[in-house]
């Protein structure tokens, strides 16, 4: 036989990973951050060169290859957009508004609008498009913020301080952070189809922002780390005056301390026991309404709904702060607050068993000729019984809790006791109480866990 | 014959046992809520009166201020709560995580499985508004202390259901894996980990909303985030500012509970949804109009801000 030689074997490209493309977006990320400490030099010409560089460099690294045009207009691209940012920022900027975030996203337009279609052409979808765009602008809007936030920049400040308040060549490295960690990171994924690594580079990017806003850096944590000598603050807790002469658990008119109002525990305790009560009888309704299986028409569904989930958005203090403020301090308002909240808290839960449950019986109901509510009670109220008494237990456990800190704002219970000693710089005695308190909803929480695995 | 003298319908008894549950649980549930009830001394015309009362706050504060001092003094507050939820759940996220294969029952010892579990109920005890009172003498006010109050809370709760997680594997791939010769640490990283990643990611996003309404409670204590600025305006009667508090809070829980939702159902179902292009595409006209209403309203109320915010605000910080 003849045989034209043995074909070259050539061993077919393996798909990407995401990790394998963290080495190319840490190269291309790397380079617009280097470049942008020469964004002073040539009108910001050199940073975007240096940019296309490493962008390209990490393209090669990937293994995704690129025509010459598409190289060229993604340099092109880059270079206009780097040569408008440093057009765009003043010199000495006065202030940091919105404005000025705004026209440096927009200078970024021209990259975003290259990467995106160098994107398109290699397979990505018109959403991932959009998408490439939108965190490109997203990118260059919260550079500036964060150049600030993370003490970089401080034009105003620095002009007080006698400092000069020029933008100079970090700022734009830091700027560069951002853009790159967004657009960078959306471009790469797009092209390669891997969104994981644009979620991954932007939430790798928010952290760093929020950390530097909440204090969570290295220079915060050694701070930190330090404050660790104050902890001789709160001790020893001060148990002498939280428990008193002793009788403090019976009594029902006791205070931590003294004797003039209701046990703040005992009080607390009544504030989550009605609560519970009364948010689980007014949930009942509220559920069935709240659930296409047995709401009886769709507006009185979209109505309750609506309802459910405006409660549950406004934090459960929130509301007892509310209250306060309508009814006055106390534990009225607290109780008012639970009431409302593990209302909506069972509601929910309620609504997607009911969701669940088998709609044989209803259907069975339905064909006797029973009437819309009488046919929800008879066939589908048995179905969640167990999971109501189970949800009601729980809810117990969350208003325990929830009310422990109501005091806090003025609305009775264990927590004013709290809001007092804090007020006076008692941490012992904060101290003291929230071990009391903690000793207090563990054990509740324990029996009531019990419970609820005996019953359902 | 009197064949059609009928019986009167008699219900049978129910038996012994069943009854006195009934009456028993019926007792266990009035008793308390009686006794609950007495002790608060709440008088029948206050009762009546509340909902008198509350509406007369919640038309107030249902009219906020919208003016650019108010966004200006609230929108940075809102942000702060906001990036203390992240921390605070990447710090629970990091530290919790080692922590559920300890208190998992199928991979540790049942003396160290107990003792984690324990720990992390204790550390679910305390609420995080308590863990940041204590706190606030060692580490001073601030966002840095809410932070680490919702960092610790969080590692309660994370623990647990991560652990949960782990104990519901398929234990089928980590024998594969021992039968191979795989170690302890490769058997959680090829057997354990792929198998519980998906539920616990979804629920480090569940925290995240969660801990996004728990910080914007923190400030109350002086912990950082939009809870002080709240709390101070209704001690001034200021119903208005507090109305713009009220609004930007539920603006921005309603905006991470929905971009978060839809991402967890995505980690969970592990299949591409459609993206917003293709979801309006494939909708019907109401979705459509829904749709499009909404992203209408988030880009006006975005741009809305941006233009409050632009009016005399030496910087975003």
């Amino acid at each position: 036989m003849t045989t034209a030689g043995p074909e070259t074997l050539t061993r077919p490209t393996p798909p990407l990973k995401t990790r394998s493309l963290v080495v190319p977006f840490v190269v291309a990320a790397t380079a617009l951050v280097a470049g942008g400490f020469t964004g002073h030099l040539a009108g910001g010409a050199l940073w975007g060169a240096i940019g296309a560089a490493g962008l390209i460099a990490a393209l090669r690294i990937a293994r995704i290859t690129v025509t010459p045009i598409e190289m060229a207009v993604l340099a092109g691209g880059l270079m206009a957009s780097t040569v408008l940012a440093t057009r765009v920022v003043p010199d000495t900027p006065d202030r940091i508004d919105v404005l000025l975030c705004l026209g440096f996203a927009s200078a970024w337009i021209p990259a975003a609008a290259v990467t995106t279609a160098v994107a398109l052409r290699r397979g990505a979808t018109a959403s991932g498009a959009v998408n490439g765009f939108v965190l490109w602008m997203g990118g260059a809007m919260v550079a500036i913020p964060a150049g600030s936030t993370f003490d970089v920049i401080h034009p105003v400040e620095g002009l007080r301080r006698g400092q000069e308040a020029v933008f100079g060549s970090g700022d734009y490295a830091v700027m560069a952070l951002a853009v790159a960690m967004f657009g960078m990171g959306a471009f790469l994924g797009l092209t390669a189809k891997l969104p994981l690594l644009t979620s991954m580079s932007i939430l790798t990017f928010m952290t760093i922002y929020a950390g530097a806003q909440v204090g969570f850096t290295i220079p915060g944590l050694i701070e930190n780390v330090s404050s660790i000598t104050k902890v001789p603050n709160l001790l020893p807790p001060d148990f002498k005056w939280a428990i008193g002469d002793g009788d403090w658990w019976w009594v029902g008119s006791w205070e931590f301390g003294s004797a003039t109002r209701a046990n703040p525990i005992i009080e607390t305790t009544r504030i989550a026991i009605i609560a519970t009560f009364v948010g689980c009888l007014l949930s009942l309704p509220i559920a069935f309404l709240a659930s296409t299986m047995t709401a009886p028409n769709r507006i009185s569904y979209v109505v309750d709904k609506g309802f459910i989930n405006l409660v549950r958005t406004v934090p459960d203090l929130f509301w007892a702060m509310i209250f306060v403020t309508s009814v006055g301090a106390g534990a009225f308002a607290g109780t008012l607050a639970l009431i409302f909240f593990s209302l909506a808290i069972m509601a929910k839960l309620l609504s997607e068993t009911v969701d669940a449950v088998d709609p044989g019986p209803l259907e069975a109901a339905r064909a006797t000729g029973a009437r819309h509510f009488p046919a929800v009670r008879a066939a589908v109220l048995p179905q969640v019984l167990p999971n109501f008494v189970a949800y009601a237990l729980y809810t117990f456990e969350i208003n325990i809790r929830a009310s422990v800190v109501l005091g806090v704002v003025g609305a009775g219970g264990v927590g004013q006791v709290l809001e007092a000693q804090r007020a006076f710089f008692r941490f012992d005695r904060v101290l003291a109480v929230v071990i009391i308190i903690f000793v207090f909803v563990f054990i509740i929480e324990q029996v009531s866990i019990a419970l609820r695995r005996r019953l359902v | 014959m009197t064949g059609n003298d009928t019986l009167p319908l008699l219900r049978p008894r129910q038996p012994l046992g069943p009854r006195l549950f009934r009456i028993g649980m019926t007792v266990v549930i009035i008793v308390p809520t009686l006794w609950g009830a007495l002790g608060l001394d709440v008088s029948l015309d206050r009762i009546l009166g509340a909902p008198a009362d509350v509406w007369a706050i919640a038309r107030r504060l249902a009219e906020p201020d919208l003016g650019a001092e108010a966004i200006q003094r609230a929108l940075p507050k809102v942000m702060e709560s906001f990036f203390i939820a992240w921390i605070g759940t990447i710090i629970g996220a990091a530290i919790s995580f080692p922590l559920a294969f300890l208190a998992a029952k199928n991979i540790s010892s049942r003396a160290v499985s107990n003792t984690t579990r324990q720990i992390l109920n204790a550390i679910r005890a305390v609420p995080e508004l308590l863990v940041a009172m204590v706190l606030i003498p060692v580490t001073g006010l601030g966002a840095w202390t809410g932070t680490l109050a919702l960092g610790i809370h969080s590692i309660g709760t994370l623990g647990k259901l991560s652990s949960e997680v782990i104990e519901g594997i398929d234990p089928g791939p980590v024998e594969a894996i021992a039968a191979v010769g795989g170690g302890r640490l490769a058997r959680m990283r090829f057997a354990v980990v792929p198998q519980v990643m998906p539920n616990i990611l979804a629920y480090w996003l569940y925290r995240f909303e969660i801990n996004i309404r728990a910080s914007a409670v923190l400030g109350v204590v002086g912990a950082g985030g939009i809870g002080l600025e709240l709390i101070s305006q209704l001690r001034f009667r200021d119903y208005a500012r507090a109305g713009t508090v009220l609004f930007l809070t539920v603006v921005a829980v309603l905006a991470v509970d929905t971009l978060s939702a839809r991402v967890r159902r995505r980690i969970i179902s592990g299949h591409r949804e459609p993206g917003p292009i293709a979801a309006f595409a494939a909708a019907g006209w109401l979705q459509r109009g829904i749709m499009l209403t909404g992203a209408v309203a988030t880009v006006a109320l975005m741009v809305f801000l941006a233009i409050q915010l632009q009016v005399d605000v030496p910087a975003i910080r």
